[in-house]
This record gives structure tokens, sequence and C-alpha cells, in this order.
């Protein structure tokens, strides 16, 4: 988290890279002596408009004062700039600067994008010493997200350093530094104090006593002995860097603002919470510009300026943390829980707005997960409150909110953003550039995931880049000419619980789950149309063992495995019986509980029971799942599709040119048979596309708001480390398109469709993503406008598929049950059938929906 | 932070003057006696009232509790009770409880002080989850002396016990097992009372022929070398816990399950009571307020519903009102 300290090496190694003229000059030698505020005090009386390495210089100037937006700013006109006089180097320089500026923010994917960028450019120049800038930077961004790839960045920048400059190098002692941080990562701690001290020796006979970058090695020297529980080494190192950063940069500044933040983290381990306390506002008070307070009831307000927001949240979290563990451990003053709440809510409020200046969705994911840390808190201390409140509503209610904040905020996100576009009066033609441009990045997208030569990544790497940029820019135009638009998009809000209950059917029940996953907890809200209950379930180590073995005993056949699993999970998931009255239950799942099927749960296990005797959740409830309560809400109050229309899908044959060929499904051609007769009887219009005719272009063609009911038979693969080759396998065609409907391209698809079946295996899978649910097709279709899916969990024989679908059908169309009664029903008539009883062959398919 | 320190203080000493306050209360409301039957063990480990519930409290291995009560019996005296209880933690499962009481008595027929019996009891923590505990308790009660306390300063001539109601000691070694299960809402629990000796008490009514109301002599039920009979309790409590204020109902039913026998002064047989038996059962409610972890006070008052007929005993009390200081370290 030491992000200025990091860049100032950064833009040190790279200063001698391109020329400079007297002004720029000067202004490099005040960055290298900490002095970025005369840095900019001097090029500001310069006329520097047309000059990108004085914008570059000046943005640099900026960054490492904490401004990363006027850094953005400058460092993207440098970059405009030399990419019209096409300066490669500049471009690479400016790339990388402005990789940095993303990174700072906590946009690792998009920062990386840039810094890949900027290698890729360096190599073709072939100078070492930039290029070993370049695997600094690279590796500093992969530090964030995928820290075994930053080592061999790491590795390979020391590598270069150490043969052109030897080991008492500022250059070669920045890679020493990060080596050191890779290696605390992996609990390496003699070695990463090893590497620090020998950085440090260079760097103090390089530089004075005081310099920032002397007090970088003293933070990272104390996180090191903080982790090895050496409290004392710890604040003395803490301690000496704190002083340096103060001598430097005054009270205000965000790297002094990380270094108390550090010192909070350490005095919460060691249970002084005064003292953690303290240390947190100080971090507030340094980072939040113009706020000062001591008191450590009080916060800066939401829309105050602060230097970093990441930054701020840590310190936001450490505070709502001491505060809680203050009240438990020693004061049981409910003014602590009330304030460590308040930094929470503080701290949402920051989240959002951290997301909506990402624009990559990499970085969007990235930051619901780590998000997903403040909601848990924010959980523990409202259902604390509760617990000690006469008025307990409210708090459950909070708790509540906050469990909505960790689901899928991302999709909904994107859904809003769809809408926004819709509603706000864009222009067709404009909406056809914005639809082109999604279409054209999702493309290069998945090329370049499954490129394997260097070159034409390369190649892909700079067009998706450019693509991106394009893009945002356009979006960035939306924003501007179409206020409605603006506010729409950010108009993403959390029903309440009253909202929620006034749309539930008297027999419906919702139930959502959440993973506090640090404190091995499983918070369980269960609601009704008058009722709001809360459980806070302790998480055994066992339990993900549990579920993954649930899911395997049902694949594999082992009876005794599934029958003792299935019972002790049903004990956790289900801690209170729902009332007699409710018939339907829509299950928020959370983590791995995605590809959990809840209908085989077992209610009472009896060990000699058969199959078709178990006392499974489905015979007493019908469950539908959804990715959040929110989305729930917007879909039951959103129109359905009244046409009467329906396609049906099914390439029976699958011979790609490309790829392995699959195994043919002959009984997905009974399967469309039959639904298609259901339609027919029930006078729907129904086009039905079987063997080549059901082909991708078929589905991509435009027409598909017209149809109330979508139905794929075929096959279906889930890439869960690359959601993005995730596919549908369709018919190849002579219009380009190779048969392979990839979950990018479902994002890109426009459906009004009141269900898409996708008769195929594993639909329902994905990468299991925290805080946003399962990353996979479902999840893509959701988004492209799909209001009921009906997917699967695992492989099941495509006989037994196409007779849970036709009377699937027969249910919902011709007995006019409701998607959730249907799918309940036929599940039900499977059990009592000695033959499809096991649930191997009717809990695989589930519906996402209601 | 000196201003937290400054209010921390504030409340200590507030709270050194609200326990003045109710020890002065306490001494100068007529309150009507110390309350149910319970020779000692309705407030030993598990068994005792208004027990801690909170999981996310980190437990404290130590536990001191100072309480304090003044009562009146129904004849005349008026006791009143000290009790430091001492509770030490061996591991995270079970804990040491000794209680010393220290007692003094007031009444028509003369004025008693001294220690009272000690209590002491094991209890282990048999199943301990997020929503339950249950725990075992098993002890014993030393007798500080042989209920033989004699009038003081007597100028009858002669040395005369005074009875039951006057002496700070049950006089008998007393062994003691219970259990209770314990929820955030609800506590059960139960536990026996095995008196294994008699008492050293020979108050004679005809002792005392100089008291001017020979029928109130006669109130006091006849204890020579008292054997108590075997208690058996269920206490039944419901919880309200809210951060630092909780409170507590309960039902308390004490079943004396064997008579009690005395010496016949006439005879020199033992004989055993009639009207001894049967249940005793008391209405109780409690209010506790937590300064901080570490820091308690509890107020406790119980009400008799019903009673045994004959009381040699002597803990024949309508209700109990106490308070008590918690330190938890």
């Amino acid at each position: 988290m030491k992000k200025i300290s990091l860049i100032i090496f950064i833009i040190l190694t790279n200063y001698s890279a391109y020329g400079q003229d007297i002004s720029v000059g000067q202004a490099r030698v005040l960055i290298t002596e900490g002095k970025p505020d005369q840095v900019i005090s001097l090029l500001k009386d310069l006329s520097i408009e047309d000059d990108p390495e004085a914008q570059l210089v000046l943005g640099e100037a900026y960054l490492h004062m904490g401004r990363n937006d006027m850094a953005e700013q400058h460092i993207a006109v440098s970059l405009d700039l030399y990419k019209k006089l096409g300066n490669k180097d500049g471009i690479a320089e400016s790339s990388a600067a402005l990789g940095l500026v993303f990174w700072a923010d906590g946009q690792n994917y998009k920062a990386l994008e840039y810094e890949l960028n900027a290698l890729d450019q360096r190599k073709q120049s072939g100078n070492d010493t930039t290029i070993a800038a370049s695997y600094n930077d690279v590796g500093l961004v992969y530090s964030m997200i995928n820290p075994e790839k930053a080592r061999e960045y790491y590795n390979m920048a020391h590598e270069t350093y150490l043969r052109l400059y030897g080991d008492m190098d500022e250059r070669t002692a920045n890679s020493f530094v990060n080596l050191a941080l890779i290696y605390r990562k992996s609990n390496e701690y003699e070695k990463a104090i090893d590497y620090l001290y020998n950085a440090l020796e260079t760097r103090q006979k390089v530089y004075e006593m005081d310099h920032p970058t002397i007090g970088f090695i003293y933070g990272a020297l104390g996180q090191i002995y903080t982790d090895m529980d050496q409290y004392q080494d710890a604040l003395t190192n803490y301690q000496l860097a704190e002083g340096i950063y103060r001598r430097n940069f005054g009270n205000e500044h965000p790297e002094l603002a990380n270094i108390y933040n550090m010192i909070g983290a350490l005095e919460i381990k060691e249970g002084h919470y005064d003292e953690a306390l303290t240390a947190c506002q100080n971090a507030i008070n340094s980072n939040a510009k113009g706020f000062e307070s001591d008191d450590i009831y009080t916060n800066p307000p939401e829309d105050g300026e602060f230097f970093s927001t990441d930054i701020l949240l840590v310190s936001l979290m450490l505070k709502g943390q001491a505060l809680e563990m203050q009240y438990y451990q020693k004061t049981l003053r409910k003014n602590d829980l009330v304030e460590s709440l308040a930094s929470f809510e503080l701290g949402d409020k920051l989240i959002d707005k951290s997301r909506h200046i990402r624009t990559n969705q990499e970085d969007k994911l990235f930051l619901s997960s780590r998000a997903v840390e403040l909601y848990e808190n924010a959980i523990a201390v409202s259902l604390g409150l509760a617990s000690i409140s006469i008025k307990k509503q409210p708090y459950r209610e909070k708790a509540f909110y906050f469990s909505e904040k960790g689901k899928a905020i991302v999709l909904l996100d994107a859904i809003n953003d769809a809408n926004a576009k819709e509603f706000a009066n864009i222009p067709a033609d404009m909406l056809e550039t914005e639809g082109e441009l999604k279409s054209k990045i999702a493309f290069v997208n998945q090329q370049l995931v499954s490129v394997t030569d260097n070159d034409t990544e390369q190649l892909l790497r700079q067009l998706l880049l450019e693509v991106t940029i394009d893009y945002n820019t356009f979006i960035k135009k939306l924003e501007n000419e179409f206020p409605e638009y603006y506010r729409l998009k950010y108009d993403v809000t959390i029903p309440g619980v009253n909202e929620i209950q006034s749309v539930l059917n008297d027999n419906q029940a919702i139930q959502t789950y959440f993973l506090a996953e640090n404190r091995e907890r499983l918070y369980i809200f269960q609601m009704t149309g008058n009722r709001l209950a809360t459980f806070d379930v302790p998480l055994s180590k066992e339990f993900q063992r549990y579920l993954i073995g649930f899911r395997n005993s049902i694949i594999y056949d082992l009876p005794d495995a599934y029958k003792m699993t299935g019972s002790i999970l049903y004990q956790s998931l289900m801690p209170k019986k729902l009332p007699e009255t409710i018939t339907d239950l829509v299950i928020i799942p959370a983590g791995r509980l995605g590809v959990t099927p809840f209908e085989a749960l077992i209610v009472k296990n009896e060990e000699d029971a058969e199959y078709n005797q178990i006392d499974y959740l489905a015979n007493h409830i019908n469950i539908s799942y959804q990715y959040s309560v929110t989305l729930f809400h917007q879909q039951l109050k959103s129109m359905k599709n009244t046409q009467q229309a329906a396609t049906l899908f099914a390439p029976i044959d699958f011979n790609y040119q490309i790829g392995q060929p699959l195994p043919s499904l002959p009984f997905t051609l009974n399967e469309v048979k039959d639904i298609e007769g259901i339609f027919q009887d029930e006078n729907y219009q129904y086009s039905t596309h079987l063997y080549a005719d059901a082909s991708e272009s078929k589905i991509k063609d435009g027409v598909y708001r017209d149809y109330s009911y979508i139905h794929i038979a075929s096959h279906g693969i889930v890439n869960e480390q690359q959601p993005e080759l995730s596919c549908i396998y369709l018919s190849e065609d002579e219009e380009g398109e190779d048969g392979y409907l990839y979950s990018g391209e479902i994002y890109n698809l426009d459906l009004n469709a009141n269900l898409v079946a996708l008769s195929a295996c594993q639909t329902g899978l994905g990468r299991v993503s925290r805080g946003e649910g399962i990353i996979g097709l479902s999840r893509a279709l959701l988004f492209a406008g799909a209001s009921n899916l009906l997917v699967s969990f695992w492989n099941v024989p495509d006989e037994s598929t196409a007779n849970l679908m036709s009377e699937f059908y027969n249910e919902s169309l011709r007995v006019k049950k409701s998607f959730s009664h249907s799918l309940g029903d036929v599940k039900r008539k499977m059990i009592r059938n000695e033959a499809t009883s096991r649930p191997y062959y009717w809990a695989s398919f589930i519906l996402i929906g209601h | 932070m000196s201003f937290n320190r400054f209010i921390s203080g504030l409340r200590i000493v507030l709270f050194t003057l609200i326990l003045g306050l109710m020890f002065v209360l306490f001494s100068h409301i007529p309150s009507y006696s110390q309350g149910c039957s319970d020779a000692g063990f309705c407030t030993m480990g598990a068994m005792k009232p208004d027990q801690q519930f909170n999981k996310k409290i980190p437990v404290k291995l130590r536990a001191l509790v100072l309480n304090l009560y003044r009562g009146t019996t129904t004849l005349s005296p008026v006791l009143f009770v000290g009790t430091l209880d001492l509770t030490i933690g061996i591991g995270n499962h079970s804990s040491l409880q000794v209680k010393l009481p220290y007692q003094t008595v007031e009444g028509n027929l003369g004025n008693t002080s001294g220690l009272g019996d000690i209590s002491l009891s094991y209890t282990r923590k048999v199943l301990d989850t997020e929503t339950w505990d249950v725990a075992f308790t098993i002890g014993g009660k030393i007798p500080s002396n042989h209920s033989d306390l004699k009038k003081e300063n007597d100028t009858v001539g002669y040395e005369r016990d005074l009875p039951m109601y006057y002496q700070v000691s049950l006089g008998s070694w007393d062994l003691v097992a219970g259990g209770s299960v314990l929820s955030k809402d609800w506590l059960f629990a139960t536990g026996i009372q095995i008196a294994l000796t008699e008492n050293n008490n020979h108050f004679k009514w005809s002792d005392w022929p100089d008291y001017p109301n020979p029928k109130y002599i006669e109130k006091h039920d006849k204890a020579a070398e008292l054997k108590r009979g075997t208690d058996f309790m269920i206490r039944v409590e419901r919880n309200f816990r809210f951060g630092r204020f909780n409170g507590n109902i309960g039902l308390l039913p004490i079943w004396r399950i064997t008579k009690d026998e005395i010496l016949d002064g006439q005879t020199g047989e033992r004989i055993k009571l009639d009207g001894t038996t049967g249940m005793a059962l008391s209405a109780l409610g409690g209010i506790g307020y937590q300064i901080n972890v570490n820091n308690g006070i509890k107020f406790l008052y119980g009400h008799k519903l019903t009673q045994r007929d004959v009381n040699p005993d002597g803990l024949t009390r309508h209700n109990v009102m106490s308070v008590s200081y918690v330190y938890r370290f």
C-alpha cells in the first residue's frame, strides 16, 4: 500500500530515459529531492500545453503529491501529444506513468493494460534500462493481483539492473525492495529483511537520511515485524517512517496516512485500542484535505476531498474494527458500536464512489471482493447492535442492506447502465456505436485469452487498449451530453426491506446468505411478507469441504456421503423452518453456495432410506435462485414480456472446423419437438432451429427482444479461470460465426425473455467471485435481458434432461403454474419415480428467477 | 484519550457512589427476610442466577463478587450478610468457586456475628456451543461453627444456645451437586444439597424463662442437633440482555425431599419432624448493569410464593433483596 514511495522509485529509475530542457531537468531534480510541490509551481507558470515531456513531468509531480486526478489529466495529455508526434519512447513513458496513476488509484487491471503496452513498446526499442523499468512497473501492478507473476517480473528487473549497474545503485536497490515485498507476501521474512537492509544501505549513501524512499523501507520493515509479531520492532520502524514522511510532506499526505494505518493495524493486533483509534484518526486527518479532528468519533464528510480513497477506506475499516473490538473487549459502550457502524457506512459510500471511477470490469470485480470485507464487518456490527438494542429491526435492516451491497453490485451497475441508456433518450446511432465498440472489446478480449504467439498477443493487447480508450472516451461523451444518463447510471439504490416485502406474495420467502470468511460466520437473512429474521451461524472448518462433498456425492453416486453432507448442510443453511404458508423460496447464495442445489438438502436423515424415500428439501418447497434481492426486486417490478413467441435451438450434431468435435445429442431433437408441440397447443408463435440452422448468427441477429421464451438444447462449457471463454455450442455458419456463443458475446445480446432455458451441461457454473457471485453464462444472460433462466450444475444424460424439460414446459404453459412451481413439481415427480429419484437426475437443473 | 480516561474515572466514582447509596438504603429500608429457603446451593456454580452468556465477550478467568443484603425474618432477627465470592477459571471450561459470607444477626434474643458457612465448588462446562452451554457443578459447604452460638453477656447464670435464626452457620457439612443448561435467553438449572452431618444446636424453650413473652419463644422451631433433610432445586430463568443492561425473571422451587431430624430432649432419641418436607417456591427478578467488561453491578429480588409448614433450620425468608458488585479480571 505504500504507493507514493514506490512511485518515487519508479520515476527516479526512468528519469534518464529521455532528453529534457532546463526547466524539465530542474523539475526532475526537485522530484528526486522529494519536492514535487515546487515542481508544480515551477511548471505551472510555463507554457507547456504542447510539451509532452513537461506535461509528463508535471503529471508525475502530481502523482508524487497523491493528486491522482491531476496526474491522470496531465499524463493523458502527454500521451496524446507523443502519439501525435509518433514518439515511441514517449508513448511508452506516458503509458507507463498513466499505468502507475491507475495502479495508485486501485485500478490494477486497467493499469496492467497500460504497463504491458509500455513494456511491448520498450522491448521494440531495445533499451535494457527502460525494459527493466517496465518489468518493475508490471511487477508492481501484479503484486496486487498475482504475486507469483509479480515475482517473475521483479526478478527480471533485478537481474537486468544487477547486470547493468551492480548492487550499489538506486535502481538495484529499488528492485531489492520490490523483491522484499514479494518475499513478505510468501512469509519469507528473513530474506525480505536482508533485501530491505541491502536497499537501505544503498539509499543511505545515495540520499539524505530523511529522504522519503528511506521512510518507505522503514515502513516495509515495520510491516514484516508486524507479521512476525515483533511489536516493538514494528512500532519503532513505523515511527521512523512517520517522522521522515512528516518532515518531507507535512501533516497531510496519503503516505503518512498509510503509515498511520499500519500503526493502527499493529495496535489492534496488540489489543491497544486507544492507540489504534488515535492512529486511525491521524490517518484520516492526513488523508482528508482540510479536515482535522482528534475526536475519534468524528469522521470527515463523505463529499470531502481526499488524497486517496483507497487509503481512507483502510483507515475507516481499521477504525470500525478497533471500535467494535473496544466494545467487546473493554467498554461495552453502545456508542462504540454505533460509531463503528458509522465508519463502515462512510466506507460504503466511498466504495460506491470508487466503483464509479472504475471502467475495467476486472477492476470492478476486484473492488467488490475487497468491499466484501467491509460489508462483513458492517453486518457483524449491525447484528451486534440489534442484539443489544430494544428496537432491533432498524439494525437488522442495516445488516440486510450491507449484505445486499456485497452481492452482484457490478452486475446491477451494468444493468443499471444499460437501462440508463434506454431511458435517457440517447439517439439510436450513438447506441449503435456504443454497441459496436463493446462488441469489438469482447471480440479482442476473446482472441487475447486464447492467443498463443507473442507477436499476435502484443498486437491484440495494443488494439484492446486503443479500443478500450475509445470506448471510455465515448462513454464520457455520453455522460456529458446526456445528464439524465449520468444520473440514472449511478443511481443504484438498494430497496428497503418494506419495499421488498411489498412485492412478495404471501407464499413467497427469500433467504439470502452472506459468507463472512474472515470471521468464519455465515449470516442468513430470512424474509417473508411481514418478517425479517437474521441468523448468525458459525462456519465450521469443514463447511467448504461439505459443500464440495455434497455436490460430488450426488454426481458420483455416493449415498452415505450424500446423506451425511446433505443433512449437515441442511442444519447450517436452513436454521429455522419456514412458516407452513410459504411454498416458494428464493435463495440468494454466496460463494460456493452459488453452485449448490439446495433442493437436494436433506431435511431428515434416515440411514436406510432409498433415494425415493429421502426427505429432500425439494419435497417441501419450490426453490429458485437469484444473484441479489435487489435484482429479484427489480425483475418483479419490471414489465413482463407478454408476447406469445418462442424460439428453440438444437444443433444436435457438432462437427466444428476448429476445435474438437463433440458428441451428438440425439434426444435433444425429441426434446425440442415435444416443447414445440406445447407451444403450438398454447397458440405461441415459434421458430425452431435444428442442425445447421441452429447457428450462432441466428441467435445474434437482433430480433430476440420479441421472444418471451428461448430454449437452447445443446452442449455448454464453462471456463472457471476465464469466464469470458464459457460458451454455448451452436452451429457454424457461412456468415463467419464459429458456432461458439461466448459469454462475452452474450453480454451484447439484447433479450427480453421471460425464460431462457439452457438445456445443456454445467451452464449454471462459473468462476466464484467474492462479492459478485458466479461469473458465467447465467450472469451474462441476466445482463442481456433474461428474467428467468433454467440452467444446470452438472452433466445430465440427454434423455432425462429431455424429459425434465418437456415436463417443465407442460406444467408451466399448459397447467399455468409459475416457473418455480413447475420445476418443483417436475422434480417431485422425478423423485417419486425410482428410475430418476437419484438427485443426480433432478437436482442439476435450477431456476434462476422466480 | 485523556478525556476518555476522565470519563472512565468519573464512571467509577459514580459507580462507587451508587454502591454506597445502595448499601445505605439496604441498611435502613426494612425488608422481609433474606428470601428463599436456600441452604447455599442456589448460588453455587452452575445453579446460580443471572449467569453471563455472551460469546463475543472474552471469558475472564477470574471473577470477584461482593454481595450484600439485609433482611428481616418473620420473627424479630434482622440479618446483614456480606459475601465474598471468588471464581477462578482453570482453562477454558472449568472453574473453582469459593464463597465466604460474613453475617450479623440482631434480634430480641440477642446479637450474633461471624463467618458464615464456606462454600467450595468445582464447575465444568461440558458443552460449549454458540447457542447453548451445559455445565455441571460438584462441591460442598463447610460449617464455620456448630450452630451453637450462645447469648452474649447473659445474666441468667447459665449458657444457653440461641435459636437457628440467630446462627451464622447451619452447622453441617453438606454435599452439593447440580447442572445447568444456559442460552442467551434461558437458564435451566437443577441441583441437590445433602446435609452429611447434624449440627450441635441445643436451643430449648425452657432456657428462656426470663423472656416476657413465652409464646414468642415457642415460635422458634426446635432444632436440637438438627440434621436437615435433602434439598432438590430447579431454576427456570428467562434472561433479557441488552448490551450493558440485562434483566431476568425466574422461578425457583426447592423441594425438601427427606424430613429434618432432631434430638428429642425428653426421650433422648432422634426423631423425624413432620411438616419439614415439601416445596418452597420463590419468584425471582433481577437487573444488572455492566460498567464495562470488567465491572458490573446486579440487583436481585426474590419473593417466596409457598413455604414448608415447619422450618427448624430457620430458613424462612419471605423475600430476598440483594446487591452485588462483580469484578471480572
